[in-house]
């Protein structure tokens, strides 16, 4: 995953003609974020179609509101401020479906899978992560356990692990105090943790 | 095993680069000399290992598309959101006050026709029923009379409505009967309810009006009903006053003693809803010469009230006092 500190290079420029009405800017500016908006909406909302509707309203906000951006934070930080809030109110006002107890999801995966995730867990040499992630099942176990965190410290964990923000870029897009994010992110993982091993065979 | 939750914030810390180096070199210090935190920060770095795996998403073909699409279409509908918001704001505002403003002329133009219809002096050819001062003549009568003289046959009814109808009731009879109208009057009484028709002539009725202003404030409600001779219809003036009876009575014609009733029973509605009643008050005072009432008559020598034989013929009013009971 990219690093988000390499990411802000022209954003400045982009969103300046972008207010002059540059179409061209406003498109590069779509192209640039649109799959990364989309993934941590989609990992914190979990649900395909959804995700898609709220990047495109992410987009809409920030191109309609460009004009009030002041630049006192990054723009990264800002879209990704809208899309998160954008996506935890979505999931505030969503009915929360009954979540599956882990014996009745453990019982949806077969052995092999979760045999490969005590593996993982277990082996203390760290196989190769681009063999580990052909592995469809180790993956699909992941996923359950990430969407069993509440949404709090699921975003979080999107937020560093998968979109790679660094705790401070993490509390501005939240709002909150560098040490919320270094004890949510802590509990977090934690918690993954423990999930992870009730899969475990 | 649970881990203190601040070494695990460090573990953590330490796996993404987020601790300076002397908490570092700390932090390596810890893990050389304690294998169980070892373990516990390679659990936590086959979690965050774990996640990173998982496979990133594409933003579904055409995003793009539909953000310029949703863009262009959100733009047809409305401004753009910062301008559109505050101009929606102002012209609501400017809206609100235009409208409050126009209310407040047109309440005021209303008031204002009210009053001046009501203060306004009576045409050459008008009358005013109760025209002199409290007090100021021993006799009236006959300028009264003149005054009163050949006019619009009135019709109407007049209801009142008092807590104690034993009491209101025998008020009215005693004033027909010093007034002079007994003969004129016919009685129908019903348990809670008399009606007294009254067939005289204007005359006649600014002496009734003179004598009832004393009792007037006994009863609870008043009201006027003025029939407009057009398909049974009324108009109704609600709270009248004695002074009101007179004014409409006395015009010199019968659209104007229409209007004017017209105007009575707006200015009784405005005035019963506003706090104070200030309107009535202000009118009141500032129509005191003209529409005070009569004083009552006072005999100066022997004479005795005679009862009035009022031709039939020449009665031009045609009034019913209705009196009740509160319900």
């Amino acid at each position: 995953m990219t690093e988000a500190a390499n990411i802000s290079i022209d954003d400045a420029a982009l969103v300046e003609r972008c207010r002059r009405g540059d179409s061209g800017a406003m498109d590069r500016l779509i192209r640039k974020y649109q799959n990364r908006v989309y993934n941590v909406i989609l990992k914190i909302c979990s649900h395909a179609d959804d995700a898609a509707e709220l990047a495109q309203e992410t987009f809409v906000r920030v191109i309609e509101s460009i004009d009030r951006f002041e630049g006192r934070s990054s723009f990264y930080t800002w879209i990704f401020r809208i899309a998160v809030n954008l996506t935890l109110s979505h999931c505030q006002r969503k009915v929360k479906l009954p979540v599956k107890s882990l014996e009745a999801e453990n019982d949806e995966h077969s052995r092999y899978g979760r045999q490969l995730l005590r593996d993982f867990l277990r082996d203390d040499r760290s196989p190769d992560p681009a063999v580990t992630a052909q592995k469809r099942e180790l993956c699909e176990l992941a996923y359950k356990a990430l969407m069993r965190l509440d949404e709090a410290q699921r975003t979080v964990v999107v937020l560093r692990d998968i979109e790679g923000m660094n705790y401070a870029q993490i509390a501005k897009v939240l709002g909150i105090e560098l040490g919320t994010v270094r004890s949510r992110l802590s509990r977090a993982r934690g918690n993954l943790r423990e999930i992870l091993e009730a899969f475990l065979p | 095993m649970k881990f203190d939750p601040q070494i695990d914030e460090l573990l953590n810390g330490y796996i993404d680069g987020e601790l300076n180096q002397r908490q570092q070199t700390e932090v390596r210090r810890l893990l050389a000399n304690d294998a169980n935190l070892m373990r516990r920060l390679r659990e936590l770095q086959k979690c965050k290992e774990l996640v990173r795996l998982l496979p990133a998403a594409d933003a579904p073909y055409g995003l793009g598309e539909d953000i310029r699409t949703s863009l262009e279409r959100r733009s047809l509908l409305r401004e753009p959101s910062g301008a559109f918001e505050q101009r929606k704001g102002a012209r609501h505002l400017l809206g609100r006050r235009i409208l409050a403003a126009a209310a407040m002329i047109g309440l005021a133009g209303l008031l204002v026709a009210v009053v001046y219809t009501v203060l306004v002096p009576a045409e050459p050819g008008g009358r005013t029923v109760a025209v002199e001062p409290r007090g100021s003549v021993e006799d009236s009568g006959a300028a009264r009379r003149e005054a009163m003289a050949g006019s619009w046959p009135f019709r109407g009814t007049v209801e009142l409505r008092a807590a104690a109808f034993m009491e209101g009731d025998a008020s009215i009879n005693r004033m027909i009967e010093n007034s002079g109208l007994s003969d004129c009057t016919v009685i129908e009484r019903q348990p809670g309810r008399s009606r007294y028709g009254i067939a005289c002539t204007r005359a006649d009725l600014a002496l009734l009006l003179a004598n009832l202003g004393y009792i007037w404030g006994r009863f609870d409600s008043t009201r006027l009903s003025v029939e407009t001779g057009e398909f049974s219809e009324r108009v109704v003036v609600d709270g009248v006053t004695i002074e009101q009876i007179g004014e409409i009575v006395g015009r010199g014609k019968f659209e104007e003693g229409l209007g004017l009733a017209r105007n009575f029973a707006v200015l009784n509605d405005v005035t019963e809803r506003m706090p104070g009643k200030e309107i009535t008050v202000a009118v009141e005072e500032s129509g005191a010469e003209s529409i005070a009432l009569i004083p009552m008559p006072r005999l100066t020598k022997d004479e005795r009230l005679v009862k009035r034989q009022v031709d039939r013929g020449a009665a031009d009013v045609h009034l019913a006092i209705v009196v009740a009971g509160v319900n």
